[in-house]
C-alpha cells in the first residue's frame, strides 16, 4: 500500500475509534436511563 | 519503644505462618524451578553456545524472580486479609505507614529466600560462572527486589482486597516495573560478562531509585486500600 | 419519549461537529499540509499523532489529580472526573498507539521500535487498562473509586521513571519542537493547529459526555440502594 493509503488508514482507525466510544457511552446511558426509569416507577408503586 | 515491638511481634506471628504452612514460599520456590526448566526448552538452552546463553540467562532469572514475587506476595497478602477477617487484626492500633513497611520487608524476606535457592540452581543449570561477580549480584538483586516488593505490596494489597490472586496482580504490577526489570537484567547481564558493577551505570542507580521511591508512595497509599 | 428527543438534540449537532471536525483534519492533513521533504507522506500521520498523545498525557495526569483529590476528599465528583480521565486517557493512548506503528513502519522500516515515547505509551496503557479491569472487579463504588485512585496515582507517577528507563535503555524518536527539532513549515503549523483543535474539542465532548454518563451510573447505584433498603423495610 501507498504511505498516503498508510495515512488515510490512521485517520480513519482514530476516527473510527472515538465514533465506537461515543456509540458506546450512547449505549450504556439509554441502558441506564431505561433502569433508572423502572426503578423509579417500582419505587412510585410503592408508595 | 511500642512501634519496634509491634513489628517485631506481627514479624514472628508471620514467620511462624509461613513456617507452618509455607503458604507463599512454597509454590513460589517451585513456580521459580518451572520457570528455568521450561526456560531450559523455549530457548533450546543446550543448543547455544556459552556466549549466547549468557545474553539469554539475565532475562530467564529475571522472569523467574519477578513471576515468582507475584505468586508470593499475592499469596502471603491474601492469607492476611483473611486472618484480618478473622481476627480483625486491623481493628489493632498499628499505624498503616508502619504496617507497610512491614509487610514489604517481609516481601524482601521472601524475595531473598527465593533467591538463595534460585541462583545457585541457575548456576548448575546454565552453567554460569559467577567468579568474583556474587556480592555485587546479591546488590542487584536486593535493590530490585526491594522495588518489586514496594510494587507488589501496594498492589498486592489492591489485588487481595478485590479477592483475587496473582494473575490480576501480574498485570497491575509488571508494566509499573518495566524499570525494575531493565534495571535488573542489564546489570545482571554486565556482571555476568564478568565487568564490574560500576560499569552497569546507571542501572544500579535506577534499581535503587525505583525502590526508595516506590517504597515512598507505597507507604504514602497504603491506608486508602486497608481502610474498608 | 422526552429523553430520547432530548438524546437526539444534543445528539445531532454534536454529529455534525464531530464530522466536520474529522473532515477539517483529514483535509487538513492529507490535502492542505505540503509533503514534509526528507519524511514524505507519512509525516502527515503527525497531525493527529502528536495532539492524540498530547491529550492521552493530559487525561492521565487529570486522572492522577483525581486520584489525590478523591483520597482527601472522598467526593463523588472527584471520582466521576477519575472514572472519566482513565477512559479517556486509555482511548487517546490507543489512537497513539496505533497511529505510531504506521509512522514507524515507513520511517524506520518496522512496526514496533523499543523507542521511549511509544513504549511509555504503550505502558501507560497497560496501567490505565489495570485502572479500568480494578473498578469493574470491585464490589461496592466506594472500594472501586479508591483501588482505581491508588492505581491511577502510581501510574502516573511511574511514566517519569518509565520515559527517563526506556530513553537510557534504547532511544531515537523524531524531535519536532524545542531542542534539536527543525521546526515547522507555515503550512504545517497551520495543519498541526486545526489536528490540535479538532483532538482537543473531542476531547472536551467526550469528557462531558462521559461525566454524564458517570452521574446517571452514580443515579443507578443510588437508587438501586434506596430500592434495596425498602425492601428490606417490607
Amino acid at each position: 500500500m501507498s504511505t498516503l493509503g498508510w495515512m488515510f488508514w490512521g485517520y480513519l482507525a482514530g476516527i473510527v475509534l472515538v465514533a465506537g466510544y461515543v456509540a458506546w457511552i450512547g449505549a450504556r446511558l439509554s441502558a441506564l436511563e431505561r433502569r433508572q426509569r423502572r426503578i423509579d416507577s417500582e419505587l412510585g408503586a410503592d408508595r | 519503644m511500642r512501634a519496634w515491638r509491634q513489628v517485631v511481634a506481627i514479624l514472628v506471628a508471620d514467620a511462624r505462618r509461613e513456617a507452618r504452612t509455607g503458604e507463599a514460599l512454597m509454590p513460589m520456590l517451585v513456580f521459580a524451578l518451572v520457570v528455568l526448566v521450561v526456560s531450559g526448552f523455549a530457548f533450546d538452552l543446550p543448543a547455544l553456545l556459552a556466549d549466547q546463553r549468557r545474553r539469554l540467562v539475565p532475562g530467564i532469572l529475571w522472569i523467574a524472580i519477578a513471576f515468582a514475587m507475584l505468586v508470593g506476595q499475592a499469596r502471603h497478602l491474601l492469607a492476611d486479609r483473611d486472618e484480618d477477617r478473622a481476627s480483625g487484626l486491623l481493628c489493632a492500633p498499628i499505624d498503616r505507614t508502619l504496617l507497610f513497611g512491614v509487610k514489604w520487608l517481609e516481601g524482601i524476606l521472601l524475595g531473598i529466600a527465593l533467591q538463595v535457592v534460585l541462583i545457585p540452581l541457575a548456576v548448575v543449570f546454565f552453567d554460569l560462572d559467577l567468579g568474583g561477580a556474587w556480592l555485587g549480584l546479591a546488590a542487584i538483586l536486593l535493590a530490585c527486589t526491594a522495588a518489586l516488593s514496594a510494587l507488589g505490596t501496594l498492589l498486592g494489597s489492591v489485588v487481595a482486597r478485590l479477592g483475587r490472586g496473582e494473575a490480576l496482580l501480574a498485570i497491575l504490577v509488571l508494566p509499573a516495573a518495566a524499570p525494575v526489570l531493565i534495571a535488573g537484567v542489564k546489570t545482571t547481564a554486565v556482571l555476568l560478562a564478568g565487568e564490574p558493577l560500576a560499569s552497569a551505570a546507571p542501572w544500579p542507580a535506577v534499581a535503587l531509585g525505583t525502590a526508595v521511591i516506590y517504597a515512598a508512595v507505597g507507604a504514602l497509599l497504603f491506608e486508602s486500600v486497608l481502610m474498608e | 419519549m422526552n429523553e430520547s428527543s432530548s438524546w437526539w438534540k444534543t445528539g445531532a449537532p454534536l454529529g455534525v461537529a464531530f464530522a466536520a471536525g474529522g473532515a477539517a483534519l483529514v483535509w487538513a492533513a492529507m490535502w492542505y499540509a505540503p509533503t514534509e521533504r526528507t519524511m514524505g507522506d507519512v509525516q502527515r500521520i503527525f497531525y493527529m499523532h502528536v495532539p492524540a498523545a498530547m491529550n492521552g498525557a493530559l487525561a492521565f495526569l487529570v486522572a492522577a489529580v483525581a486520584g489525590i483529590g478523591y483520597l482527601v476528599r472522598r467526593s463523588e465528583r472527584w471520582d466521576r472526573v477519575g472514572r472519566t480521565a482513565v477512559e479517556l486517557g486509555t482511548l487517546w493512548a490507543t489512537i497513539v498507539l496505533v497511529t505510531g506503528p504506521i509512522w514507524a513502519r515507513s520511517a524506520w522500516g518496522a512496526w514496533w521500535t523499543w523507542e521511549p515515547r511509544l513504549t511509555t505509551t504503550l505502558i501507560a496503557w497497560l496501567i490505565f487498562l489495570g485502572a479500568i479491569l480494578v473498578r469493574r472487579i470491585a464490589g461496592d463504588p466506594e472500594q472501586a473509586a479508591r483501588l482505581a485512585s491508588v492505581i491511577a496515582i502510581i501510574g502516573a507517577l511511574d511514566l517519569p521513571i518509565v520515559y527517563k528507563s526506556v530513553d537510557w535503555w534504547r532511544g531515537n524518536h523524531p524531535i519536532v519542537f524545542g531542542k534539536g527539532g527543525g521546526g515547522l513549515a507555515p503550512e504545517m503549523r497551520t495543519a498541526f493547529l486545526v489536528g490540535a483543535l479538532a483532538v482537543t474539542l473531542t476531547h472536551v465532548v467526550l469528557f462531558r459526555l462521559r461525566y454524564r454518563l458517570a452521574q446517571a451510573e452514580d443515579r443507578i447505584v443510588a437508587a438501586e440502594r434506596l430500592a434495596d433498603e425498602r425492601e428490606g423495610l417490607r
